[in-house]
């Protein structure tokens, strides 16, 4: 079935580690602009989830669609899916912009290089205008004057925001954020979130998994609560943070106030 | 060399060292200081190419491909450094020889395998035995240093694959994720980042190649330690410049040079390794 009103969706995901299933079944429709927040405990499957939207995990069944484009799966002899088409999941990885628990900005490049690297080598832009994107993106995100810096010379604060830069030079459809904020020292938290918040009322698509229940209550449109790879509770802040129908994202929430 | 050297009998002191140290057996054995260097020179960039082909060929996801690395590094690092030293130059020239002679002398009814002798018809000798001096010297250097490069190309390969696979997985991860294909995260990332992993172990590669090129003297190359046995021995009163046994200084020269290309390549090699890290921060981000 093909769905083109919504900028991203992902149906019935399943995924199993072995004998260990890490997602039973999961949904989720985005439409453009908006900004849904993935809530669980640890071992609940949202960051399973969201990496195999992008296809760094492989899903064991399901179908993700991109702006009404399936993404093109096969089923190998084992019965295991495999992406039919590396260089479609190239292009629609490029149209998703993922930023890491980690950061994972390269070493070896400078901040500068770090975030033109992707649109020269993948969308072909030419060096002038990556250049001048990298620069507008690093001016969103308050480090311009860092440009020239490694990302071991940066706080980790800094090289998160690099790091969103990095994803909004490749000015995706959506944005994938896993755990943006869970490496950090609890003081630099705060600045990385404003520049999400910014982003959200710019009408951008994201999907973010968190553990910052202010963020998720405050920016989101959506909340999905993950328990045990199955979607316990789904709706909008209010209904999630104040009328819970679980009793386990009520205990959820309760513990992580 | 200089005038005055015509009658060494009656030199003495200085006129006599500055005659000596002239002579054109000595101007051999300075220029075959250079043969250690052209040595170094045209194994290392074919030890890299081997060494990463080796690498690149045990992470293939063809399994034949994989096995053929995998037999490459285990095989040659298995084997006393001496024995393929003796083994690859004969091999090869044997090897060649036996092909030129099915294609260029067909109609040779002896066998090639006499006993103990390897004979091939005239025409398919490598190289002709009428070729000056400078072909056959510079043959044989080229199988001698394609055996130190196959040898030394092993390690190499070990080296460069484990530094490969040494690179975070995170970061190689990000790439995809940003649509590389698997050839650009190989070579934007991968291959970029690797070196800081690679360079203890080149270097370690190198130290050991700069040591094992006195071999070449066991390949009858004249390098520089057999012109310093044949200049350092007793020369008695039948030559022009007689002396006692001096080998003992000779050699030392000898230890002199090579300590101080160690030290050279120390020094380099430890700049490379800090531009490598602290320009870049390797030690914290690959933490």
């Amino acid at each position: 079935m093909q769905d083109t009103h919504h900028t991203l969706v992902a149906e019935n995901i399943h995924k199993s580690f072995g004998s260990l299933k890490v997602l039973k079944g999961i949904s989720l429709r985005a439409n453009k602009g908006d900004v849904i927040s993935i809530l669980g405990s640890s071992g609940s499957g949202k960051s399973t989830f969201l990496r195999c939207i992008n296809f760094l995990e492989t899903p064991d069944q399901g179908k993700i669609f991109l702006d009404g484009e399936e993404v093109i799966l096969n089923t190998d002899r084992k019965g295991r899916l495999l992406g039919a088409n590396p260089a479609q999941i190239q292009r629609m990885r490029s149209q998703l912009g993922m930023v890491f628990q980690g950061f994972n900005l390269w070493s070896h490049m400078s901040v500068l290089q770090n975030v033109m690297e992707a649109p020269i080598q993948v969308l072909k832009v030419s060096k002038e205008e990556a250049h001048e994107r990298a620069m507008r993106y690093l001016g969103k995100v308050g480090i311009p004057h860092k440009a020239d810096a490694f990302p071991s010379q940066l706080s980790g604060g800094q090289q998160q925001r690099v790091a969103i830069a990095r994803a909004l030079a490749m000015e995706p459809k959506a944005l994938l954020f896993d755990e943006p904020t869970s490496a950090l020292d609890p003081e630099l938290v705060g600045e990385v979130l404003k520049v999400m918040k910014d982003l959200a009322a710019e009408g951008r698509t994201m999907i973010v998994v968190t553990h910052e229940m202010g963020f998720a209550r405050e920016v989101s449109d959506r909340v999905v609560f993950l328990h045990q790879g199955q979607v316990e509770e789904e709706g909008t802040p209010e209904e999630v943070f104040e009328n819970a129908k679980s009793e386990r994202c009520r205990a959820f929430l309760a513990s992580s106030l | 060399m200089f005038e005055y050297c015509a009658d060494p009998k009656i030199l003495e002191g200085f006129q006599w060292w500055s005659c000596y140290l002239t002579t054109v057996k000595h101007m051999n054995f300075y220029t075959s200081f250079l043969v250690v260097f052209a040595l170094l020179a045209a194994t290392v960039p074919i030890i890299l190419v081997f060494g990463f082909a080796g690498a690149i060929a045990r992470r293939s996801r063809f399994a034949p491909l994989r096995w053929l690395g995998w037999i490459y590094t285990s095989m040659v690092r298995g084997v006393p450094d001496i024995i393929f030293f003796l083994f690859v130059p004969i091999a090869m020239d044997q090897g060649i020889e036996y092909l030129r002679h099915q294609v260029k002398c067909s109609d040779w009814a002896e066998p090639i395998r006499q006993g103990n002798d390897f004979v091939v018809c005239a025409a398919a000798k490598m190289p002709l035995s009428i070729s000056p001096n400078w072909v056959h010297e510079t043959y044989g250097f080229f199988l001698a240093a394609l055996a130190f490069a196959i040898v030394f190309g092993a390690f190499a390969a070990n080296t460069i694959h484990g530094a490969l696979g040494a690179v975070p997985h995170a970061q190689l991860e990000t790439a995809a994720a940003y649509g590389m294909s698997r050839r650009q995260v190989f070579r934007r990332i991968q291959l970029p980042q690797m070196w800081v992993y690679a360079l203890p172990g080149l270097s370690n590669l190198w130290m050991i190649l700069i040591k094992a090129t006195p071999l070449l003297f066991l390949l009858g190359v004249e390098d520089i330690v057999y012109w310093a046995r044949e200049l350092g021995g007793t020369k008695t009163s039948r030559f022009a410049y007689p002396h006692p046994d001096w080998r003992l200084g000779y050699f030392l020269v000898l230890m002199v040079f090579y300590l101080g290309l160690a030290w050279v390549s120390e020094v380099f090699f430890e700049r490379m390794m800090k531009r490598l890290t602290q320009a870049r921060g390797m030690s914290e981000a690959t933490q």
